[in-house]
């Protein structure tokens, strides 16, 4: 027994010496051949990041030659650590054209193409990064709203935390000028994650290469984990709506609400739709980078009129140098699914059209190319705030196409964003959801079951006196 | 709408090997887009500088966010930026008349400065200087990006209320010593010129507000040097982001440029590009500016003569357009440029040479067709829309002086030049008859 402490260690030695793992050199031959298959393409075959598909891609493929990586747990202009490139590596960058990787390499291609990187830069033989501690106390988020506001983050993320910020509407979508800062309410695109410890990290440490600088020195530990949560909750966390595809119109009483806040609109269940560039049909362009990564819909409706609430984010909502616009469409005939752009020669749809500056106008279309305008029989109540397009879309429940109680009836959104260059088919569109209005509240459900129960008692009784006779 | 940042744009100049095209600077490919602030309070005036960090926008094509700073951030921000300027800036003697006032000079002085400011006007007329920047009273263009030395009712933006004359002397001398990435180009003025063109800017009312600035509080500025002020400035503008745009002395790189190329060796082509910034108006193969004519295929339209003389004494062309400045170059210098242009700025479609045709029926087809409506020739009254012809053997190559008289859609789908759809024959002739039309 008290040989037993030795006996491991010597066992694992002896089977070390037996089945040596792979060498050092094994070790960066693998990660190059995997390099050479998968990476160079977009990194370039020297690691400079320019591959053959590299051109035009925005933001651009790692240097890994210059070794100055965004995403560390790692102070400001350290290198990352192992780790760090693993979980990269593992589950790609969100919003960019690197993909996971997780499913397709192994424990061993991982960190085997880790090494490899590590070899491309001279840096990492010489620097040793150390990970920066996180902390796993309580944090308040009201504290963090008030750190955003002392260290300015609004100047670039927006007041509302929508990316919409002063500097980013001017270097970005003034200038042309590719400096665009995060919208914190699309957490599903950051590119580090965003659980709290991967905000913390981010902001301590910023994004070597880019306008955010790390916070390490201006903010306490704390105010940064409070900052991290209060970033956190601002996420919208879409994942578990994506596919819920009905949009429900809640029943009140009275009339409908004209503006976009007030206790009705807590009635109904707010929907997160996803949106995507319009990529089907060119000319004029297929778009691939849309503002809008998503809208928000709710529904109301009083047993008269029906009112969809539209909202989505747009970091300028400036009407140059074409305005914003919206629409809802629906099929113009009963029980059919037409085209999703536009509709199709035999499947016409309707939109209701809003373009800011107030026009409103109906369209019965067959196809992008064929559309047929008219007045609008619905009433539009628009409104911009804080990087925010509200729209308020209201109309009578009858007419074409009516809402009924129990009918499903097809619906899809569409935004532009002028600013954005997004005009006609330029666009960001939703695919085909439903819509479907809450039934008025009656007895006859009720009446109808005491019925039934009525009826099965008299047969009951009628069987019962059967038998007994 | 993305478009791709200027820092990502390669910005090689190395040393080509013989024959091989040099490469060229481009003035747009900056890595940041701001002047350095590192001497800006030897540059400007401090009531101006207050004046742009609070209303930013005052200035209509300022590229400059507004970052919506209190009274007292801009202070703190302007102690930060006076707290770094290098003492070592250099300065200039100037007369003792120069700082006063035109009403306080004796005759002499006065008889004096406005000689200097007559001089300064000729170089301020030759350098073009109209061309970027706008003056008060008519004329002056503007280029998107360019500065604005005089913007209606925003009396601050003008010259004399804004700069500093020695800063004024080194920038016009040497912008590139002030602003590396600069779109200006260096004249190669004199002393004296350059002497003359800081008196003309500071004297002359084109360049002076139209209202009296408001009488500032005694020692307003004075609280710049408060150290506090200074390290809660630092502060500021390093939350500000101030370093996307400009160079700051002390306040951290945040973004991480290719290294700078060392400036092209003297007397190449790449340097007289780099010098005079030819690309800031110019552009070849998209690459550059779009103030002034398309340098891409100009050596198969331009006789290397013709080049070489324009570069030393820009004439006009087309009286009604814009005209190039002159930039003081040498007869080598013109010469390189000349040279580079015919090697290697050539279109292969446009003929080197031209079939033989009769002056004479070209002479009688250039009435027919009613060309002097918008071109002279020498031989009476013509138009100024098009470019005069009256000694254009000395300027185009005869291929493509017949090239584009077939097809004058084909080098500037633009032109309103008319497309006649003449034949081989009559362009020949027409071509016979300009090709007369020599010094």
């Amino acid at each position: 027994m008290p040989l037993f402490p030795l006996f491991v260690p010597s066992v694992l030695f002896v089977l070390s010496v037996l089945f040596p793992g792979p060498s050092q050199a094994e070790t960066l031959d693998l990660g190059r051949a995997i390099y050479m298959q998968r990476c160079f393409w977009c990194h370039g075959e020297t690691g400079h990041g320019d591959g053959p598909s590299a051109v035009g891609m925005f933001p651009r493929p790692r240097d890994f030659v210059a070794a100055d990586y965004k995403i560390r747990s790692t102070p400001h202009g350290h290198l990352p650590t192992d780790e760090d490139l693993l979980r990269v590596i593992s589950r790609g960058i969100p919003g960019t054209p690197m993909p996971a990787w997780v499913k397709i390499l192994s424990q061993e291609e991982h960190h085997a193409l880790v090494a490899y990187l590590k070899s491309l830069s001279p840096r990492f033989a010489a620097e040793k990064p150390q990970p920066l501690p996180v902390p796993d106390g309580p944090a308040n988020p009201e504290a963090g709203k008030e750190v955003y506001r002392k260290a300015r983050c609004f100047l670039c993320h927006g007041e509302a935390g929508r990316g919409d910020g002063e500097l980013t509407a001017t270097l970005n979508f003034e200038w042309g000028i590719p400096h665009s800062a995060r919208d914190f309410t699309r957490g599903w695109t950051f590119k580090g994650g965003h659980e709290p410890h991967d905000i913390y990290l981010r902001i301590t440490g910023g994004l070597n290469g880019t306008p955010m600088g790390p916070y390490a020195d201006i903010l306490t530990d704390q105010e940064r984990w409070d900052l991290a949560h209060y970033v956190a909750s601002l996420d919208l966390e879409p994942s578990a709506t994506t596919e819920d595809f009905l949009v429900t119109a809640a029943l009140i009483e009275g009339n409908l609400p004209e503006t976009h806040d007030g206790p009705a609109w807590q009635k109904a269940r707010m929907l997160t739709v996803p949106l995507a560039g319009q990529i089907v049909q060119s000319p004029p362009l297929r778009w691939w980078t849309p503002s809008a990564g998503a809208c928000n819909v709710r529904a109301l409706h009083n047993g008269h009129d029906i009112a969809f609430l539209v909202e989505w984010d747009d970091p300028t909502g400036k009407p140059e140098p074409l305005p914003d616009s919206a629409f809802l469409q629906f099929p113009a005939q009963e029980g059919s699914k037409p085209y999703f752009l536009f509709g199709d020669s035999d499947n016409p749809v309707k939109l209701w059209h809003w373009q800011a500056g107030n026009t409103a106008e109906e369209w019965t279309a067959t196809g992008s190319a064929n559309t047929e305008v008219r007045p609008a029989i619905f009433q539009v109540y628009p409104s911009y705030k804080e990087g925010r397009w509200r729209v308020l879309f209201r109309r009578s429940l009858s007419g074409e196409p009516s809402f009924e109680a129990g009918k499903f009836l097809p619906v899809l959104f569409s935004v532009r964003d002028g600013a954005n260059g997004e005009s006609g088919n330029v666009r960001a569109t939703s695919t085909w959801l439903y819509v479907t209005v809450e039934r008025p509240r009656s007895f006859r459900p009720w009446l109808l079951a005491l019925a039934y129960m009525l009826g099965a008692g008299v047969v009951e009784l009628w069987v019962l006196a059967k038998l007994k006779s | 709408m993305k478009t791709l940042h200027p820092f990502l744009a390669v910005m090689l100049l190395a040393v080509p090997a013989p024959g091989e095209e040099p490469r060229l600077y481009n003035p747009y490919d900056r890595p940041k887009n701001g002047p350095p602030l590192t001497n800006v309070f030897h540059k400007a005036q401090p009531l101006w500088l207050w004046d742009k960090l609070k209303q930013p926008k005052h200035h209509p094509s300022a590229r400059m966010p507004d970052f919506k700073f209190s009274d007292e951030e801009a202070m703190d921000a302007l102690a930060y930026l006076k707290s770094i300027a290098d003492p070592s800036f250099p300065k200039q003697e100037w007369p003792p008349w120069t700082a006063k006032t035109e009403d306080t000079m004796n005759d002499e002085e006065l008889t004096e400065m406005m000689n200097l400011t007559d001089m300064g006007k000729a170089v301020w007329g030759n350098a073009r200087c109209t061309v970027c920047h706008k003056a008060n009273g008519p004329g002056g263009t503007i280029i998107g990006g360019f500065v604005d030395l005089r913007v209606g009712g925003i009396d601050l933006q003008i010259a004399q209320a804004k700069l500093e004359r020695d800063w004024l002397y080194s920038w016009v001398k040497e912008p590139k010593s002030y602003f590396l990435d600069t779109l200006m180009p260096r004249y190669r003025l004199s002393d004296s010129e350059a002497r003359a063109l800081v008196e003309f800017l500071l004297r002359d009312e084109a360049f002076r507000p139209t209202t009296e600035p408001k009488p500032e509080a005694p020692g307003r500025w004075k609280a710049l040097d408060d150290p506090s002020r200074i390290s809660r400035g630092k502060r500021l503008i390093e939350l500000s982001r101030c370093v996307v745009c400009h160079d700051i002395k002390g306040i951290l790189e945040l973004l991480s440029f290719p290294p700078r190329p060392a400036p092209p060796s003297e007397n190449t082509v790449s340097w007289l590009f780099y010098d005079v910034r030819c690309l800031s108006c110019h552009s070849i193969e998209g690459r550059g500016g779009t103030y002034a004519p398309d340098l891409t295929s100009e050596g198969s339209r331009l006789k290397a003569s013709w080049i070489h003389d324009f570069l030393i004494q820009p004439d006009l062309i087309r009286p009604l357009s814009q005209q190039m400045p002159k930039f003081n170059l040498s007869p080598e210098e013109a010469k390189t440029v000349a040279d580079y242009v015919q090697q290697f700025r050539r279109d292969p479609r446009v003929p080197t040479s031209v079939p033989p045709g009769e002056a004479e029926k070209g002479r009688a087809l250039f009435q027919s067709k009613g060309c002097v409506a918008c071109h002279t020739t020498g031989e009476g009254p013509g138009g100024g829309v098009g470019p005069t012809l009256d000694f254009v053997a000395d300027r185009l190559e005869p291929g493509y002086l017949f090239h584009r008289l077939k097809h004058p859609h084909a080098v500037n789908p633009f032109s309103a030049e008319p497309d006649y759809g003449l034949s081989d024959e009559e362009a020949a002739a027409l071509s016979a008859y300009l090709l007369g039309k020599k010094k």
